[in-house]
């Protein structure tokens, strides 16, 4: 009896995980575009795999690729207005632009690129439904690279320190070696990465989501006299400790979303 | 008799052509002239490839505004901005999306810069950064204190660079630094859209790029700016380009005083030098 009864519940579990898998309509991530001026840096294809990696060993997205996407729905939509000035031509020779102003590419429904899609907005239906038939997906996960960098930066403190409790402590005890006080100067060090992530319906290529994330990971040193000419030196297993946390962040905001029903 | 006749139907051409030239545009091009206007707007649609990103990164003690090096390579635009004219008296405020957004106030010989952000919900304007956060001074310069180059720029100042190529068909030709890249506008044609509204198109071409700048109105107010430019290659494909669309809130020929001071809680520490008896 109580092996029937365990069976029973390993059938109805299973029964369970599966029909939860199917709830969730089936998706591709694209490959991560780069939107910054590194464009020798090979940070979309390690983030895009990293985020599908994080998201596939959720279990809760229907990713009906294991791998994402390597086409540039940016590019594609750059290449489709581009397509639309050049049909343009004929009226333009004659004086007649409202082709080219009345067209899609002024339309404030139409998302210009995929970097400013808005929720609501609609990037191209022709190429988002095209992505979708060939891969079986109702949805498209874009991620876009849009910020990265490094800075270095001092926190004066000791200096503050020096002039004013310092000094004020020195005149009341007559103490001069207190001058030399005050708290140590911080100099940082940080690298910078900014992310968004739209989710887009493929059969109307309507943006139904979308999320940044912000992460900075870094070192510093304190002292009383370091200056930024002291700044610690970053190196790339920093950087890709910061993609691992980029990517953790925003697929953990991702699933977290779905599991609020806020995404479909 | 016929010769007559010819010289009248030559004439009434010619009067016909003239009324189909630009003619809602003029007061605009007049206020500008004058330098008499407020102007305040939206950049909704934005050029492709240009984004604003401000970076921001918390330090142990300091919220700090990081400005890294530009992320795509190509200039940043505001998303919105207000333009000022009165005679010798400008303002300028621009929306970059950003911790300390850019202000620009000249008076006669003066000019102030500062800038505006949003703090406990509230929009503040303030100074230059200092180690305890921002200044609530501002300290005026004047042309003469400004390398030439800068100096011009001021002179010949008519907002941003994404206002300054919309309205360029309409700037006053003595108060633009020209120079053989910037194109040379005409006008095209006008008419109307099937929703009531009007139109008036300018175009030029450099090389083998094409401008084009569109002007709606309702009525005669000017209520948005669309502009687009495109390069072909020697077989006629289009190889890059780029187009915005502004939103009027506002185009009047009435400078909106209210901006020609320093805002509330700036104060001016310019030292002046006293005037010899």
């Amino acid at each position: 009896m109580k092996k029937l009864i365990s069976i029973l519940a390993t059938i109805l579990l299973a029964f369970e995980f599966s029909t939860a898998q199917a709830e969730t309509p089936p998706i591709v991530l694209m490959k991560f575009t780069n939107d910054t001026r590194y464009q020798k840096v090979d940070v979309p294809d390690v983030l895009s795999d990293l985020v599908i990696e994080k998201l596939l060993s959720s279990g809760k997205f229907n990713l009906v690729e294991s791998k994402p996407i390597d086409r540039s729905l940016q590019q594609d939509l750059y290449d489709e207005r581009s397509r639309e000035i050049q049909n343009a031509q004929a009226e333009i020779a004659n004086g007649n632009f409202n082709s080219l102003f009345e067209g899609s590419s002024f339309n404030p429904k139409l998302a210009d690129s995929i970097s400013t899609a808005q929720v609501g907005q609609i990037v191209s239906p022709e190429i988002t439904s095209k992505i979708g038939q060939d891969n079986g997906a109702k949805y498209l996960i874009q991620g876009t690279i849009v910020g990265m960098g490094n800075d270095t930066w001092r926190d004066e403190n000791a200096e503050i320190g020096n002039t004013i409790g310092s000094i004020i402590a020195a005149a009341l005890t007559k103490d001069k070696s207190l001058l030399k006080g005050g708290a140590d100067n911080v100099v940082q060090k940080a690298m910078i990465v900014e992310c968004e992530l739209r989710i887009i319906e493929a059969s109307t290529g309507k943006v139904v989501y979308f999320r940044s994330s912000t992460c900075t990971a870094g070192k510093e040193i304190k002292g009383k006299d370091v200056t930024t000419k002291d700044a610690p030196d970053l190196q790339s297993k920093e950087f890709m400790n910061l993609l691992n946390f980029v990517s953790d962040k925003l697929s953990k905001g991702l699933i977290k979303d779905l599991d609020e029903g806020k995404i479909f | 008799m016929k010769f007559k006749i010819v010289c009248v139907l030559v004439a009434g051409m010619i009067l016909i052509v003239s009324s189909t030239e630009a003619a809602k545009v003029d007061q605009y091009r007049d206020a500008l002239a004058n330098r008499n206007c407020s102007i305040k707007y939206e950049v909704v649609t934005k050029p492709v490839h240009q984004t604003n990103r401000m970076m921001q990164v918390k330090s142990s003690k300091f919220l700090r505004d990081i400005e890294f090096e530009d992320t795509t390579g190509e200039k940043s635009i505001e998303e919105s901005g207000i333009f000022i004219l009165n005679g010798n008296e400008r303002y300028s405020e621009l929306d970059m999306k950003q911790g300390q957004n850019p202000c620009t106030l000249v008076k006669g010989e003066d000019i102030y810069k500062f800038y505006w952000d949003i703090r406990d919900g509230q929009k503040r304007y303030v100074g230059e950064r200092n180690a305890f956060g921002h200044s609530s001074s501002v300290k005026a310069k004047t042309i003469a204190d400004l390398y030439a180059y800068d100096a011009l720029k001021e002179i010949y100042n008519f907002g941003s660079e994404t206002l300054v190529n919309a309205l360029f068909p309409l700037l006053p030709r003595d108060r633009v630094i020209e120079n053989p890249s910037m194109p040379k506008y005409k006008f095209v044609t006008s008419g109307t859209l099937s929703n009531g509204s009007s139109y008036e198109d300018f175009s030029a071409q450099i090389d083998s790029t094409f401008f084009a700048i569109r002007y709606y109105f309702n009525g005669d107010q000017m209520v948005k700016i669309a502009t687009i430019n495109f390069t072909q290659d020697n077989d006629g494909n289009v190889i890059d380009y780029s187009r915005s669309l502004i939103k009027l809130e506002e185009f009047s020929t009435i400078p909106d005083s209210k901006y020609l001071e320093l805002p509330e809680g700036l104060k001016d520490k310019t030292k002046r030098k006293e005037k010899s008896k």
